[in-house]
């Protein structure tokens, strides 16, 4: 987890500030041979199946991967069913399928080339909920959220969770007027849906979380921390919040994830092991010696959420996306020339003379009052926020 | 014996004496402040007697004297009386010399027997080891008499034979030289300090050379197969340059080859990182000796991997030879005396890795005063305490190493930092007694401790404990034996204890106990044979989990201990077949028995094995042999004289290894296990042909050498993608089984003498892997052969020192490689939102080159003998240029996006002083 730490370790070591890590420049390498992806899962409890093919892509191809479009996916299950998905949109299949107690299933892929795939036969395992969600925050580590469960059956072995990470944050101003060039005239905000001092926005996770009990004499996870944020990450600057999704998964399914991580986000110390290349349970029947990349999941899920404002924390926040706004003051009388070209600025908070009377407003970047601007928010308050 | 001998030589002396002073005739001297010479001119005039004298040691003397009828020595006495000059008188010879008398012999073989070798040189080896003012110069230029004199000299050829020691402390000299100019062969001593050079009978000229010893002449009157103790001079005062010799002129003449011998004074002119000396940073700067890494002390002799290398510390074997991350190894400098390596033409003596053996041995205490030297550097402090238990006879050495790191680091205004630890200290004891002339024994053990944290609740620890004995005999100059007993333990733990319910330890653990015997023989001029066997028995540990407190959930679980059995037996023969071709032909033939008690589990057959494929448990019993190799290993290489001071040298090796380690990280990393041959794991197998030639320039004050190598492995372990080596109690599902073959060239300039001194080497070699499998399925690049993790074609190292006066030296080092294989990415694909990283062929890019300089500067303080504490500073600047050096460079996934980093280890100079201390 701390394989970064030696570097520094040793630098320290040298007496010197800098580290020791260098970006390096993604080699340029010429593969034409591309591999079929297939990242699917199946929810065991609502039946839903949703599959995503694409190939795999050049190292340092700057584009989105290339979906698979026209492929045929059917699941079959162990009950003699055969459940069709369908295209919802470039790439991914979605289809609702039938699972009995205890039946496994099976991802059957057709290319549009002819190419047929298949995955192993999976079931899904029963995931007990989570027992809590906690965090702790202190000024030097900063806020560390950690799941804890069990399972009373003592049947789980391997957990996965992936989680959402919704913030409220406000830019540091406030535009309580928005001039529009139409009309040429100013409104008032607050209130209205023009409103953009609160913005959410929702990070899905990109690490591979998971966790094993085998060793252990009973299934329990006791504080894995998910997690991690510094103490200037502006994230917890108003309000956070955390929505894990845990599943059981089976020990292959663990092994696959496992490596996965090792071999993509654990590296970079002296002693990282080998990189190799990660497969899952998917497999070529037509060409057997074709890798196959990606995993077909089968599983059930369930949820837990936490809200953390920041009144609860120890620290104050550091304002990371926000830390260049400046603001200047302009006259009422000016307005009008000043905004004919709108984007540029957007007005803060008006001002006035000694006698109440508005002669100007503050002013500037509208990325520092627009929240939806710099972090790409929405002012929607979502339906779970509290 | 030999204090008998001198008292009745002292006897006889006088009793000739006062036969001789009857007859005798008398004279008259009266000299009034006249010269030596006058003196001399007196008593030639009027007797037989012929004197012999420096006239220069004599000239500022004045004698007045005064004498009528007077026996000669009766004038002598008068006239030398009080003064530091002496007489000797033999027949009708009178020698006249400064601080002692001369020693005449006895009449060689007065004492009748003739297997008495003779007492010649150790009479007067006694009689000199009482003066230590004895003048050096006299010594050289006398003649030695070996052998029971004889009119006729009966045999062509003889053996001469001794020990070399120290002057002061009466220490052996390993790997001085001793070479016969007359008929220009050459041996170096073992570890004993014993030599045995066979030369013509007759006049010979030897010239003894050891690095930071004076060099030393004898002249030598062979007879017949005899007995010459040397004693070297320590090379205390620089004179007008420094001699700094290694092995002159057996590069050439050595019937060994791929041997490299480093003694820790030629060492210590390195600079290092944190500015103390490091045994295998030296080593890595000979040809053919290669690492992964800048923090790597895993040798990669001549593409083999880490594992593959015997590393024995005064005959013990050492499994982690790292401290700190492989900032520091497991050796400290005070206690060293000289590292061997053998990476081709390995005696048959020994064996056990593919390789190479490297033997690392420490130094006796001195034998006649105590002493204590220490360092002080940036991270580390020494101190060895050595000195007699019974002077003369018996020495002990204690010295021990530890590191301030830890406090540095708490310093250090960063709570990652100081969540952090690193530490280690080791310990060395040396007891070494001369039990009499003909046998010795050595006691060594040694102790050390590693922990290291980094910023988490993860620590690890280790440990190396090894204890060895070794009893040395040689039997009437013809047998020469060894007996030594070793025992090594090695063991780690990792616990973590920050979440109470995975609050954790495991433990990993090797003992190994073994004996060896080892017999040389010289049978007559032209063959030596050499002889002996060892045994090793191991009993491993390879792992237990506990649990950490009652909190913790973790359940305790015990891998299966794993025993085993090797052995060996060897004998060989060195022939001169004439005085140009030596032949060296040994055979060793090593078994291994895998021992129970232990469960095994049975796969199908011709089916991969996996957790699939296993169909049954096998139990064996404590008694049952659960498999046995066995096979003979031929060391065979040959040595031809060519004209001009240069030979040729070819040798042939098979090794054998039982014992390997697991381990899929690039460097050696600190949770590393070994693992005994059983039945899936196959012992692993090597051969190498290598030859060389060798040619010495400007009386061996360079020498230069080229050799070429080819090597195959077979069996070596390497492991499917994902496999975890940690508490797998079925590791043989996860290995591949590789074949492994290098090439090379070396090539090498070395001055080992001189103001300037030094070496160049540059190495083109290959290291190249294949999997031996036939599943398509598990084969590393589709069973095509790749490179291995540290195949660098090129590289070039430059050594020199340059010492502007005695007090003051430069060195500089330059280093450079071709940046090792690794495995690239080709592609990336998108799961869950992330992108990944698809690794497809292992090993087909290379990380940038590696360059690096490095300067030191010594100072010496001065260079009065007698005084109380001799101190020296040490400069240096590690990596001078400041270069980044890649260590790794690695690519990852970060908030869903692919990022390449480069790692280096030191991406600055580092400047070091080191203050070292003798007193």
């Amino acid at each position: 987890m701390n394989r970064l730490k030696f570097a520094v370790f040793v630098c320290v070591l040298t007496v010197m500030a800098a580290g020791c890590i260098d970006p390096y420049n993604l080699p340029d390498v010429d593969s034409d041979k591309k591999y079929l992806v297939v990242d699917g899962r199946v929810n065991a409890q609502s039946g839903e199946a949703r599959v995503r093919l694409s190939l795999t892509i050049p190292l340092n191809d700057p584009g989105a991967a290339a979906f698979v479009s026209g492929a045929n996916l059917e699941i079959e299950t162990s009950g003699g069913m055969t459940f069709q998905l369908f295209e919802m949109e470039p790439g991914l299949y979605v289809g609702y399928i039938y699972l009995g107690e205890g039946e496994t299933c099976k991802l059957l892929i057709t290319t549009p080339d002819g190419n047929t795939f298949e995955s192993s036969s999976e079931r899904s395992l029963v995931t007990p909920a989570i027992d809590s969600l906690t965090y702790e925050a202190s000024l030097t580590d900063g806020l560390t959220i950690h799941v804890t469960t069990h399972d009373d059956n003592n049947i789980a072995k391997y957990y996965r969770w992936e989680y959402e990470e919704t913030v409220e944050y406000t830019p540091p101003f406030r535009t309580a007027w928005y001039y529009d060039p139409w009309s040429q005239q100013v409104f008032f905000r607050p209130g209205t849906p023009l409103d953009v001092y609160y913005c959410w926005k929702t990070y899905p996770s990109t690490n591979i979380h998971i966790a094993s009990t085998k060793d252990f004499s009973n299934s329990i996870v006791y504080k894995y921390p998910i997690v991690a944020l510094a103490p200037d990450s502006w994230k917890h600057e108003r309000k956070y919040s955390l929505l894990v999704r845990q599943s059981v998964i089976s020990e292959r399914e663990f092994k696959y994830w496992n490596e996965l991580k090792k071999s993509t986000e654990s590296v970079g110390s002296i002693f990282d092991p080998q990189p190799s290349r990660v497969l899952g349970n998917m497999r070529s029947t037509s060409s057997p010696s074709d890798p196959v990349l990606g995993y077909f999941s089968v599983g059930t899920y369930t949820e837990s959420r936490i809200f953390i404002a920041r009144q609860e924390l120890p620290y104050k926040i550091y304002r990371g996306p926000f830390d260049r706004c400046d603001p200047t003051q302009i006259d009422t009388t000016y307005l009008v020339d000043f905004w004919a070209n709108p984007t540029f600025y957007t007005l803060y908070e008006g001002y006035y003379n000694t006698f109440g009377t508005l002669i100007g407003y503050t002013t500037g970047d509208p990325e520092c009052a627009d929240c939806r601007l710099l972090v790409g928010g929405t002012t929607q308050k979502p339906d779970f926020w509290e | 014996m030999r204090r008998l001998i001198l008292g009745l030589a002292c006897t006889l002396l006088f009793y000739s004496h006062g036969l001789r002073a009857q007859t005798e005739p008398l004279i008259d001297v009266t000299l009034d402040g006249g010269s030596v010479t006058d003196l001399v001119n007196v008593i030639e005039r009027s007797t037989e007697y012929r004197i012999f004298y420096e006239s220069q040691q004599f000239d500022s003397v004045r004698l007045h004297l005064d004498m009528k009828q007077k026996h000669v020595r009766e004038v002598l006495d008068s006239a030398f009386y009080g003064s530091q000059f002496r007489y000797s008188i033999t027949g009708k010879q009178i020698f006249l010399t400064e601080g002692r008398e001369l020693a005449f012999e006895l009449p060689v073989g007065f004492f009748g027997s003739s297997d008495q070798a003779t007492s010649t040189s150790s009479a007067l080896y006694d009689y000199l080891y009482t003066d230590e003012q004895k003048s050096r110069q006299s010594e050289d230029e006398k003649i030695f008499e070996v052998g029971p004199r004889t009119n006729r000299i009966r045999t062509p050829r003889a053996v001469l034979s001794g020990f070399v020691r120290h002057s002061v402390n009466a220490e052996p000299v390993v790997g001085a030289v001793i070479y016969n100019e007359t008929n220009k062969t050459g041996v170096s001593t073992d570890p004993f300090g014993y030599f045995e050079l066979e030369m013509p009978t007759g006049r010979n000229d030897l010239k003894i050379s050891c690095v930071g010893m004076m060099t030393a002449t004898r002249k030598v009157m062979l007879y017949s197969n005899g007995k010459l103790d040397i004693e070297l001079k320590e090379y205390v005062t620089p004179l007008r340059e420094v001699i700094v010799e290694a092995e002159r002129g057996m590069n050439v003449t050595g019937a060994q080859m791929g041997m490299e011998r480093m003694d820790i004074r030629t060492m210590k002119q390195v600079p290092v990182a944190f500015g103390e000396t490091d045994v295998l940073k030296v080593v890595l700067t000979l040809p053919g000796v290669q690492s992964v890494g800048e923090s790597s002390t895993g040798l990669n002799v001549r593409g083999g991997t880490t594992d593959q290398n015997l590393i024995l510390f005064d005959e013990a074997t050492i499994y982690n030879s790292a401290h700190l991350f492989g900032f520091f190894s497991a050796f400290n400098p005070d206690v060293v005396k000289s590292v061997e390596l053998y990476k081709s033409g390995i005696p048959a003596e020994l064996g056990g890795r593919l390789s190479s053996v490297m033997e690392v041995s420490t130094r006796e205490g001195n034998k006649k005063k105590f002493s204590a030297s220490g360092g002080i550097s940036p991270i580390t402090g020494r101190l060895t305490l050595e000195g007699p238990i019974a002077k003369g006879k018996t020495s002990y050495l204690i010295g021990g190493r530890t590191t301030y790191s830890d406090w540095l680091l708490s310093r250090v205004d960063d709570p990652s930092i100081q969540n952090s630890e690193g530490s280690f200290y080791d310990l060395n004891l040396r007891l070494n007694h001369e039990i009499n002339e003909r046998n010795t024994l050595d006691l060594a053990a040694y102790y050390s401790d590693d922990k290291f944290k980094l910023n988490d609740d993860t620590l690890y620890q280790y440990n190396n404990l090894t204890a060895s004995a070794r009893w040395k005999h040689t039997s009437k100059n013809k047998l020469f034996s060894e007996i030594a007993a070793a025992y090594t333990e090695y063991q780690y733990n990792v616990s973590s204890d920050d979440n109470p319910v995975e609050a954790m330890e495991l433990r990993y653990r090797i003992k190994q106990a073994q004996a060896k015997a080892d017999f040389v023989y010289f049978l007559n001029e032209k063959n030596t044979i050499s002889a002996g066997g060892s045994v090793i028995r191991y009993a491993l540990e390879p792992g237990t989990r506990k649990p950490l407190g009652s909190a913790s959930e973790v359940q305790e679980t015990t891998l299966q201990n794993e025993r085993g059995f090797e052995s060996a037996l060897n004998i060989g023969d060195k022939i001169d077949l004439n005085p140009k071709l030596t032949l060296t032909l040994g055979i060793r033939y090593s078994m291994f028995n895998a021992l129970g008690p232990r469960d095994v589990y049975i796969y199908g057959e011709s089916q991969s094995r996996s957790l699939e494929t296993m169909t049954d448990t096998v139990s064996y019993g404590s008694r049952d042999v659960l498999a046995t190799y066995h096979g003979p290993e031929y060391r065979i290489s040959a040595r031809y004289l060519l004209e001009g001071n240069s030979s040729i040298k070819l040798s042939l090796n098979r090794m054998r290894q039982y014992i390997h380690m697991l381990s899929n990280t690039t460097a050696i990393s600190p949770t590393d296990t070994w693992k005994l041959s059983d039945q899936y794991i196959q012992p692993q197998i090597g051969d190498q042909i290598s030859i060389g030639y060798y040619k010495n320039f400007r009386a061996n004050t360079i020498e230069t050498s080229v050799e070429a190598y080819y090597k195959t492995m077979d069996n070596f372990l390497d492991y499917k993608g994902g496999a975890t080596l940690i508490m797998n109690p079925h590791i043989e599902t996860d290995v591949l089984s590789t074949k492994g073959r290098a090439y090379g060239m070396e090539f090498m300039v070395k001055k080992p003498v001189g103001k300037l001194n030094g070496w160049i080497s540059y190495t083109y070699s290959r290291s190249l892997l294949r999997t031996d499998s036939e599943d398509p399925a598990e084969t590393v690049n589709q069973g095509e052969e790749y490179p291995s993790n540290f195949d660098k074609p090129h590289s070039v190292n430059v050594i020199t020192n340059y010492r502007f006066s005695k007090r003051f030296s430069f060195s500089l080092n330059g280093t450079y490689s071709t940046g090792r294989p690794i495995t690239v990415p080709l592609q990336k694909y998108e799961i869950d939102g992330s992108y990944r990283l698809f690794y497809t062929e292992r090993n087909q890019y290379r990380i940038p080159d590696y360059f690096r300089i490095d300067v030191a500067m010594n100072f010496e303080g001065n260079h009065k003998i007698r005084k109380l504490a001799h101190s020296s500073w040490s400069l240096s600047i590690y990596n001078l240029t400041g270069r980044r050096n890649a260590y790794s460079v690695f690519f990852k996934s970060e908030e869903g996006v692919i990022n390449g980093y480069q790692l280096s280890i030191f991406g600055t100079p580092i400047p070091t002083i080191t203050y070292n201390f003798k007193f």
